[in-house]
């Protein structure tokens, strides 16, 4: 199916209704569309036609051009041949492939000339993923482990940077702030195997860096979930939360600003080319520490971590205040972070049976948190705006309706935690952890 | 997946014309359709310059030997395919019969239904146990008439078989086909009828020679004289008829 597009958008769901919107929607979601390499194509068309005048085979000649930043072509142009069959003629096909083989003109091919494009810019298609992909051999030094962890976080940050200095989509922001508290996780956790100087230097600064992206990063949230918010009060309200819409952007627009300020300012490109050079140059005098093989750093700090968890959601009861579940939170997230670190050292089915089980639980924290936070920031928001001029009555009434929602949703969440605990902390993954990252089941007796 | 299917007793009256030329404005208003030629002549397989062959002849096709989707022709126009006529479809009845229940061409039509939106059966001339299929596989039934007393005769028989053998689920539509409008009885038969037979469509398909060039040209109309009268006229024949199905 075919769909002629007069101009692109920057998101898929901003396209015109039609196949190719069906096909991007899906698979984009919140990310742009962003021009990658311009291209022209000369296509010249083909039909094989039968003794009745019919149409057995179509082919297409096309060329391809890539172009340069002025629309001019550069490069050498190539050529490919593509054959669409036709239903319920495959013999056409098969002789007419013969002779195009033949020929030795063509050499088959199956990927799509845009992959080869592609591949000439040193791209190829999901090349992409804010998943960890760091492989640690068996044996390697932990000093190293961890100083290769920290580089790849480092370049999974340094890649969203552009990205959220234009304010492109939401997730060049929330990738690049995954990759500051996995490298604070990992400066925290697993810093003893470092060298000690400038340590402390690096932790403040990607302190600094998880604070001075917050605040944009909520407004984002809110933009974000602000259809869901909407549609969960009652519809005669949903028209009086417009200013609260205007106020988020208004606002998420100079947030951005001043974190894309933040971004291209000294102190930062000083972290960052700090930050790498210390990791690339080996340290002259590494702690004894670094010296250990990765696999008992993994297994004595998970394990550490682990029993951690266990011990902060055993001891929260019916009446334990918030914070027990905010302390807990933040050990789960580290927990969480460790055990992703390392996954490649371990059974990757057993690996990921306990990342479920650890998301269920994290998931419950994370609901009961954030609901408490966005029912604050609700009503702060609702507090400035009233600082900056008048707001309709309804519309504080309509933010009034939204943070009960959320309260009410918030009580849910921690009714519901002891269950996800007890899902988290039974017999069978406790066994599991145990086997995994117990010392003991490593080192024989 | 909508099952229609040209049909009257009469030959000659303009449904395979009919079956060719509302499957291409289909199609060209990108659903997936397929015309399934059932006339041993092969008028529509001609029409689209496809052999009228297909294998294992109607014998492999009723006993299910090979599976209908394997047997089907892309036509050269997009979302538009045949299922191709065979000079053996002249013993379909007695195959057929063989089977015993009149419901043989459904079963072998519905593993089609992801593949297709629309299907126009053309078929043969004559009631028989063809036809009997043909109408318990097809939703609508679009009936050609041309204007004369003997077509009459032909639609009272069809619509009292419709009612004799249970078949009200049956969408039935005649329209006047091959209209001359230079002779009184065409008129006169298109004046009375629609008042005694509630149901026939407005749109009248004129006798026009481009419908007869159809077979030099071996295409639909709409392909290469999409602006001639005829051609027109089954285009507003199509909009009616899809304004009927919605209703």
């Amino acid at each position: 199916r075919r769909q002629t597009l007069s101009e692109s958008p920057r998101f898929a769901r901003a396209l015109p209704p039609g196949p190719v919107r069906e096909a991007l929607e899906p698979v984009t979601e919140e990310r742009a569309l962003l021009p990658r390499a311009g291209c022209r194509c000369r296509i010249v068309p083909f039909e094989r036609i039968d003794a009745n005048g019919k149409v057995v085979l179509r082919a297409a000649l096309e060329t391809w051009r890539l172009l340069d930043d002025q629309g001019r072509p550069r490069g050498r142009p190539w050529g490919w041949l593509r054959l669409y069959p036709v239903k319920g003629y495959r013999d056409a096909l098969g002789r007419t492939r013969a002779a195009i083989e033949a020929s030795g003109l063509f050499e088959w091919r199956t990927d799509h000339p845009l992959e080869r494009l592609l591949a000439r810019l040193g791209r190829t298609p999901c090349d992409y993923s804010p998943r960890l992909r760091v492989a640690f051999e068996p044996g390697l030094q932990a000093g190293t482990a961890v100083r290769r962890l920290l580089l790849h976080l480092l370049g999974m940050l340094e890649r969203n940077v552009e990205g959220t200095c234009a304010d492109t989509d939401p997730e060049f922001l929330h990738d690049l702030r995954v990759s500051v508290r996995r490298t604070r996780t990992a400066l925290g956790q697993l810093g003893g195997v470092l060298p000690r100087r400038r340590f402390t230097r690096f932790r403040n600064g990607f302190a600094w860096l998880g604070q001075v992206t917050s605040p944009t990063r909520d407004l984002d949230v809110y933009l974000l979930k602000f259809e869901r918010y909407r549609d969960n009060l009652p519809p005669e309200q949903r028209p009086h939360l417009a200013p609260l819409r205007d106020f988020l952007e208004a606002h998420q627009r100079l947030e951005q600003q001043r974190l894309a300020r933040v971004l291209r300012s000294q102190r930062f490109r000083h972290l960052v080319a700090g930050w790498r050079a210390w990791l690339e140059t080996g340290p002259a005098r590494p702690p004894a520490a670094a010296r250990q093989p990765v696999e008992a750093l993994a297994a004595a700090r998970i394990w550490h971590m682990y029993k951690r968890v266990r011990r902060e959601g055993r001891a929260i009861g019916g009446d334990s205040p918030a914070e027990a579940l905010h302390e807990l939170r933040k050990s789960c997230k580290k927990l969480r972070y460790l055990l992703e670190f390392f996954q490649c050292l371990y059974p990757a089915k057993r690996h990921r049976r306990l990342v479920k089980a650890l998301k269920g639980l994290q998931d419950n924290l994370g609901d009961f948190q954030d609901l408490e936070v966005q029912g604050h920031t609700l009503e702060r928001f609702a507090g400035e705006m009233q600082a900056e001029g008048e707001v309709p009555a309804a519309t504080l009434e309509a933010i009034a309706h939204l943070v009960e929602n959320l309260h009410h949703r918030q009580a849910q969440a921690r009714r519901e935690f002891h269950e996800r605990f007890s899902g988290f902390d039974s017999e069978s993954n406790r066994r599991l952890f145990r086997s995994l990252f117990r010392k003991e089941a490593h080192s024989p007796p | 997946m909508k099952v229609f299917a040209t049909y009257n007793i009469k030959g000659g009256v303009g449904k395979t014309a009919t079956a060719v030329n509302l499957a291409w404005l289909s199609a060209r208003d990108g659903a997936r359709t397929l015309v399934w030629d059932l006339d041993p002549q092969g008028a529509a397989s001609f029409y689209f310059r496809v052999k009228p062959k297909v294998k294992g002849g109607g014998k492999g096709l009723v006993r299910g030997k090979h599976e209908l989707d394997a047997l089907i022709k892309g036509t050269d126009f997009e979302n538009l395919d045949l299922l191709p006529a065979d000079f053996s479809y002249r013993n379909l009845d007695l195959l057929l019969d063989e089977q015993r229940k009149p419901t043989r061409l459904r079963k072998l039509l519905k593993p089609l239904a992801e593949d297709y939106d629309r299907v126009f059966l053309d078929c043969p001339p004559s009631i028989s146990l063809v036809s009997e299929n043909v109408f318990r596989a097809a939703d609508v039934l679009l009936v050609p008439l041309i204007p004369t007393i003997l077509s009459l005769r032909t639609l009272e028989q069809l619509d009292r078989f419709v009612a004799d053998n249970g078949l009200e689920r049956l969408g039935v539509l005649p329209f006047f086909s091959m209209v001359d409008r230079r002779k009184r009885l065409h008129l006169e038969v298109m004046e009375t009828l629609p008042a005694e037979r509630p149901g026939v469509l407005r749109t009248a398909i004129p006798y026009a020679s481009d419908v007869e060039r159809m077979g030099l040209q071996r295409a639909p109309l709409g392909a290469w004289a999409g602006c001639s009268p005829a051609a027109q006229a089954y285009a507003a024949l199509w909009s009616e008829i899809l304004a009927a199905g919605r209703n």
